[in-house]
């Protein structure tokens, strides 16, 4: 069924998207289709606040698929070997890491969403403002991106390293390295994040 | 005939232009013994006619006694009540020594021409103004003007006839008698179809909406300038001239008017044509100044600008602003020879199809409805782990530690 209604999905579009195209190009007027038309009218509020929801949202997404495949792991090889039960936790929580990082990505992001008022005084004043929409949706959205995989990989991982660890103990702290090095690329995510938002600055000056 | 009343000024207020009345004599008439002249219903005697035919039954020098009401119509000969009783019936009785003319025009005025010392009494609601016995005239016109309030058609004209029925037997001593029962208006008319005339009202621009001119095509509902809160529009467009040169690309159209010429400055360039600025010149006062578009107006090369909206160009000095606004405004400019018939092409709307509030909104519902249908996916793959169930074989065990 999922199958099908991408099909399907992916078809449509494919159909569409040509015919509008075609139509403007064929009668001249092809510049109307305009991407920068499009960016320069739409609402920095509007980048903005997805790039906050964005940041907070495919985070979670990351963190929650981890620890799904991890704890499914941790809770069935705890059923012959209980002692695995404790020390398999670390996983879940590199995973909770990744949450968090996007979660004070979004903290960061809200704090810097300001008013503007709409006859601007100067063009720089409206170049700030959009300028700090973009940067706002760049930035959460690549901190959203960069956690929900690395959510997604640290969660295999410690998948395997349960189930290693269930079988043979002295597996699990090698294992866990490969976790480590796995998180960090969450941090990467955090650091460019951070670094754009620092020139960010929207409101009436 | 309850609303006759309404009825009765409107009526006749709404009398047709040649309004005609029919006419009832009877009497001692000199044509009644064979009756040539039998009542016409099928045309209108003209007032030369009517008098013409007066003139033949007076010959003999009778007594004409005229009952002039104050409206009467050939409707009202018919006119029946509730319970059927006719209004006149006073004349029906007297149809055999009649004459019937249902349509004469201006019958009043004929019937006073004709008579010679005619003596005029009004019949009000007091009664007669003079006893008709008295006078030793021939002609005796009666005004019936006792009319009252709220009475119906039917017992107004039931009461003349009466009135008429008694005066004409008060009469018989003055020889031969001959009645007429006529009216000054008609009392029922048919409003003539009032057709309306379309009529173009007066533009005050005399040249109408389109104001082309050579290398430029300008079609505009009207031009309005506000300035310091006084808001005037253009009128009388005198002409106007342009100038352009097709090898830089620049086309001024000048346009005149009463209050000031404005003149039109495009520039084309990169396939496109902009159009720039306003120069508002006008000479009393004097003001000469440049004022430039407040949103961009561009199109492609070959296609006309439109825009229901108005148009506006301001004037950067802010101490005294003048803005130009243009109404309606469609425009193409050519930078090369045109004529009037030259045609407009494909024209870009200043209001475009999708604007980018519903852009957004599409982009963001997408995102919304990507993140719904992926989220109904993963559940439905969610599948419970079954490798190890085994119907027949023994459960698991698990011995729980204290």
């Amino acid at each position: 069924m999922r199958y099908f209604l991408s099909y399907l999905f992916v078809l449509l579009v494919g159909l569409a998207i040509p015919i509008f195209s075609l139509y403007y190009v064929l009668n001249g007027k092809g510049e109307q289709i305009s991407l920068g038309w499009f960016l320069e009218n739409t609402s920095p509020y509007m980048w903005g606040t997805l790039g906050i929801a964005f940041s907070v949202a495919l985070s979670v997404v990351g963190a929650a698929m981890g620890i799904h495949t991890t704890g499914v792991s941790i809770v069935g090889g705890g059923v012959k070997a209980p002692r695995i039960k404790t020390k398999n936790l670390i996983s879940v929580i590199f995973c909770e890491a990744v949450a968090i990082y996007g979660l004070i990505t979004a903290i960061v992001l809200s704090g810097m969403l300001e008013k503007y008022s709409e006859p601007f005084t100067s063009v720089s004043v409206k170049q700030q403002n959009w300028m700090a929409g973009y940067v706002m949706f760049g930035a959460g959205l690549a901190v959203g991106l960069v956690n929900l995989f690395c959510g997604i990989a640290v969660g295999i991982v410690g998948s395997g390293a349960a189930l290693a660890d269930a079988a043979n103990a002295a597996l699990f702290v090698k294992i866990l390295i490969v976790e480590i090095f796995g998180s960090a690329i969450g941090l990467f995510g955090l650091i460019v994040g951070i670094y754009m938002t620092s020139k960010v600055k929207m409101g009436n000056q | 005939m309850a609303f006759c009343r309404l009825l009765f000024p409107l009526l006749v207020l709404s009398v047709a232009s040649a309004s005609t009345v029919p006419v009832f004599l009877w009497g001692d008439l000199s044509s009644s013994s064979g009756n040539s002249l039998k009542s016409n219903p099928l045309s209108t005697v003209s007032a030369q006619g009517f008098s013409e035919i007066l003139n033949n039954e007076l010959k003999d020098d009778p007594y004409v006694i005229v009952f002039l009401e104050e409206t009467l119509s050939v409707e009202d000969f018919s006119r029946k009540n509730n319970e059927g009783d006719i209004s006149i019936p006073y004349l029906y009785d007297n149809l055999s020594d009649a004459l019937y003319l249902p349509s004469v025009e201006d019958a009043s005025r004929v019937l006073e021409e004709v008579a010679k010392g005619a003596v005029h009494v009004k019949l009000t609601q007091n009664g007669l103004s003079a006893a008709i016995e008295d006078k030793n005239n021939r002609f005796m016109f009666i005004a019936l003007k006792d009319a009252m309030e709220g009475e119906s058609r039917y017992d107004l004209l039931r009461r003349h006839s009466n009135f008429m029925e008694d005066q004409i037997s008060k009469l018989e001593k003055k020889g031969d008698v001959i009645a007429v029962y006529t009216a000054r208006n008609p009392s029922w008319t048919i409003p003539d179809t009032h057709s309306r005339v379309r009529r173009q009202a007066n533009s005050s621009v005399t040249n109408g909406p389109d104001y082309s001119l050579d290398g430029l095509r300008l079609y505009l509902t009207g031009v309005t300038l506000d300035h310091s809160n006084a808001s005037v529009t253009f009128t009388n467009y005198a002409g106007g001239s342009s100038e352009y040169n097709t090898t830089t690309g620049v086309l001024n159209g000048t346009l005149n008017f009463d209050q000031g010429s404005l003149t039109l400055n495009f520039h084309r360039a990169a396939g496109y044509w902009f159009f720039d600025t306003v120069h508002f010149v006008q000479t009393n006062p004097a003001v000469d100044e440049i004022l430039y578009a407040t949103d961009d107006l561009n199109a492609l090369l070959d296609f006309s600008y439109r825009c229901k909206q108005s148009v506006s160009f301001k004037s950067i000095n802010e101490t005294q602003e003048y803005k130009v606004s243009f109404i309606d405004i469609k425009v193409q400019p050519f930078f090369g020879p045109t004529n009037a018939s030259t045609p407009f092409g494909d024209s870009f709307n200043c209001v475009g199809f999708f604007s980018a509030p519903i852009w957004s909104g599409l982009f963001v519902v997408f995102i919304l409805l990507s993140i719904t249908f992926y989220g109904i996916m993963t559940m439905m793959d969610i599948k419970t782990m079954d490798r190890f169930d085994d119907p027949k074989g023994k459960t698991i065990t698990i011995n729980a530690g204290e």
